[in-house]
C-alpha cells in the first residue's frame, strides 16, 4: 500500500462488489496515529471513530492500567500497515527498535499500575464493563454494515439506502471518514461546511490527520508537500558518511572477557574457598581484565563510559565480597541438632550457610545446673528452640539481620547491623523451677530465632 | 582502524583497576594483607587524576592545534576530527 498516490472513489458510485469484502485487515495505522497507530487500526478495522477507542484506552489506562497493557501487547502483535512483520517478531528475532521497547515498557507500566490497583474490585469491575461495551460497540460497528449491504443487494426493494456500506478506503487515502461524510453529521460534533454547499464535507478527528485527499491528489486545493502528512515519502535520506571518523570500539570485548574471567574465578575456587573468598575471586578477575582493556583502549580501539562504570561497579562489589565474614559457604544446608539429654549438649555447634535448628525442647535440665552451648551460623537463620521451665541466659550476636526472642509477633522483623544482645529470659509462671540453659549464638547474615517450647 | 591519539585518563584507571586487582588477588592469596575498603579511596582518586589528565591532554592538543592552524603551514585545524577546535 503506498501513500504516494492517493485517491478516493468518488461519493455516489454504488461499490456493490465490495459490500462482500471482508474488513479491513488489523494493521496498525501509519496516518492517523498518536503514538504507535493501534487506536487508527482498530477504528480502521472495526469502522468506528478512533477517538473512541483512544478515549476507553486511556480511562482505562488511568483506572488500573489495562489500557496500557492491551496498547503495548497491540503495539507488539498488530503489524504496521504494509508491512508482515510485527514488532514482536522483530524482537524476538533480535532487530531491537524504539517502538518495540516503547511497546514493553507501556505494558509493563501498564502491569504495574494494575497490579497496585488490584485490591479495588469495584475499579476492575468497571473497568471489565467498560472493556466489554466497547467490545460490543465494536463488533456492532463491524458488523451492521455487512446485514445493511445484503438488504441494499436488491435494487428493486430498496435502491438507494442511506446507510448503504461504502467500502472501506485503503490506508493511504483517508481515514474512515466515509460513513460521517455520507451522513453529514456526527454524534459528537456538528458538521463543518466550508462553503456552505452540500458537497463534501470535511469531518476531521478530534486529533489525528487533517484534510481529505480529493479525487486529484491535493489536500484543500494544495498538492501536498513531500514528506508531509498526504504527500509521498521523501526519499532523499542523508548518506552515510562512508569514513569512519571514530576507531572502532573495543568495550564490547572487554565487557565479554571480563564475564568469562569472573565466571572461570568464581567457578575454580567454588568448591573449595568459602562464598566471599570464591567471589572475590572471579571480580579480582573481572576487574584485572577491564583494567588492562582500559590501558590499551588508551593507545588502541575505544571505550567509553561504560566500561570505566563497570569497573568502578567491580571495583565496589569486590570490596563487598571481601567484607563478607569467611565462615559463609558456597553450599547452602539445613542442619537440625537435637540432643537427647544434657551429657550429649556439645559445646559448639557451626553451619556456614543455611538454615540450623538446635532443638532443646525434650532437655530436662534439673534444678540448679547449668547447661551451656554455642551455635555459630555463618549466613541463614539460626532458630533454637528452648524447653518450657528452664531460664535462658542469652547472648546473640548478628552481623547483620533480625533477633527473634519468645513473644515477639512472628511479623516483626527489624534488620539492623551490629546486633549484640544479653538478655535473660524467664520461663512463663507456674512451671516447676529449672536449671538454667546458658547460650551464645552467632549469625553472620540472617536471623537468630529462639523459641519457648510449649508443653 | 584502531590506533588513535594518546588518552591518557584511560591509561590511569586501567592502571588503578590493575593494581587494585593485584592488591585484592594478593590478600585472596594470602600474600598480604590489605583493608576490605581499599577500593574506595583507590577508584575515587583515580577518576579524579583521570578526569584532570584529560582536561590537561584536551587543552594541550586545543593549543597545539591553535598553533598549527595559526601557522598555517601544515593542514587545518579541523582536519584532525575534533569538532571543538576551530
Amino acid at each position: 500500500m503506498t501513500s504516494s498516490t492517493p485517491s478516493r472513489p468518488t461519493q455516489h458510485e454504488a461499490p456493490p462488489a465490495a459490500d462482500a469484502a471482508p474488513a479491513a485487515p488489523l494493521r496498525r495505522s501509519r496516518t492517523s496515529r498518536v503514538v504507535g497507530g493501534v487506536c487508527g487500526g482498530l477504528g480502521r478495522h472495526f469502522d468506528l471513530d478512533p477517538v473512541i477507542f483512544r478515549i476507553v484506552l486511556g480511562v482505562l489506562a488511568v483506572t488500573g492500567g489495562i489500557g496500557l497493557v492491551f496498547y503495548g501487547f497491540a503495539w507488539l502483535l498488530m503489524p504496521l500497515v504494509g508491512e508482515e512483520e510485527s514488532e514482536g517478531r522483530r524482537l524476538l528475532t533480535g532487530r531491537v527498535s524504539g517502538a518495540s521497547l516503547a511497546a514493553i515498557l507501556m505494558a509493563l507500566v501498564g502491569c504495574g499500575i494494575f497490579l497496585s490497583m488490584l485490591r479495588t474490585g469495584s475499579l476492575l469491575g468497571f473497568a471489565v464493563l467498560l472493556a466489554l461495551a466497547t467490545a460490543g460497540a465494536a463488533h456492532w460497528s463491524q458488523r451492521r454494515p455487512l446485514s445493511e449491504g445484503e438488504a441494499e443487494a436488491d435494487p428493486v426493494a430498496k435502491p438507494k439506502a442511506p446507510h448503504g456500506r461504502v467500502p472501506v478506503p485503503p490506508e493511504a487515502k483517508a481515514p474512515p471518514l466515509t460513513f460521517l461524510e455520507r451522513e453529514m453529521s456526527s454524534w459528537w460534533r456538528d458538521p463543518i461546511v466550508k462553503d456552505g454547499s452540500t458537497g463534501k464535507v470535511a469531518i476531521g478527528y478530534l486529533w489525528g490527520p487533517h484534510g481529505i485527499v480529493d479525487a486529484e491528489g491535493k489536500v484543500g486545493g494544495e498538492v501536498p508537500r513531500p514528506g508531509s502528512q498526504w504527500g509521498p515519502p521523501r526519499n532523499a535520506e542523508r548518506p552515510e558518511p562512508s569514513v569512519r571518523r571514530s576507531p572502532y570500539s573495543i568495550a564490547g570485548l572487554v565487557h565479554l572477557l571480563a564475564l568469562a574471567a569472573a565466571a572461570a574465578g568464581t567457578a575454580l575456587t567454588w568448591d573449595t574457598q568459602p562464598l566471599g573468598t570464591s567471589l572475590a575471586t572471579g571480580l579480582a578477575a573481572a576487574l584485572g581484565v577491564f583494567g588492562l582493556g582500559l590501558v590499551v583502549s588508551s593507545f588502541l580501539g575505544r571505550t567509553g563510559f561504560g566500561t570505566i562504570f563497570q569497573a568502578v561497579v567491580t571495583a565496589a562489589l569486590l570490596a563487598g565480597a571481601l567484607a563478607l565474614p569467611d565462615k559463609i559457604t558456597t553450599d547452602w544446608t539445613r542442619q537440625t541438632w537435637t540432643p537427647p539429654t544434657v551429657a550429649a549438649v556439645q559445646p559448639r555447634y557451626d553451619l556456614g550457610a543455611g538454615v540450623g535448628t538446635l532443638d532443646l525442647s525434650r532437655l530436662a535440665v534439673p534444678e540448679g545446673t547449668t547447661v551451656s552451648t554455642t551455635v555459630d551460623v555463618g549466613a541463614g537463620k539460626l532458630e533454637v528452640v528452648v524447653p518450657e521451665d528452664v531460664v535462658v541466659r542469652l547472648h546473640a550476636q548478628v552481623g547483620l539481620g533480625d533477633l527473634q526472642l519468645p513473644g515477639q509477633a512472628p511479623d516483626d522483623i527489624d534488620i539492623a547491623p551490629d546486633r549484640d544482645e544479653t538478655r535473660t529470659l524467664n520461663p512463663p509462671a507456674g512451671t516447676d523451677p529449672a536449671g538454667t540453659l546458658d547460650l551464645s549464638l552467632e549469625v553472620g547474615l540472617g536471623q537468630v530465632e529462639v523459641t519457648r517450647a510449649a508443653s | 582502524m584502531l590506533l588513535h591519539e594518546f588518552r591518557p585518563g584511560r591509561l590511569v584507571v586501567g592502571l588503578a583497576s590493575l593494581a587494585l586487582a593485584a592488591a585484592y588477588g594478593g590478600e585472596l592469596a594470602d600474600a598480604w594483607s590489605v583493608p576490605w575498603w581499599l577500593a574506595v579511596p583507590v577508584m575515587c582518586g583515580a577518576l579524579g587524576v583521570a578526569g584532570l589528565v584529560t582536561w590537561v591532554a584536551y587543552g594541550v592538543r586545543r593549543r597545539s592545534a591553535r598553533s598549527r592552524s595559526a601557522e598555517s603551514t601544515g593542514a587545518p585545524a579541523s582536519s584532525s576530527g575534533s569538532q571543538a577546535m576551530r
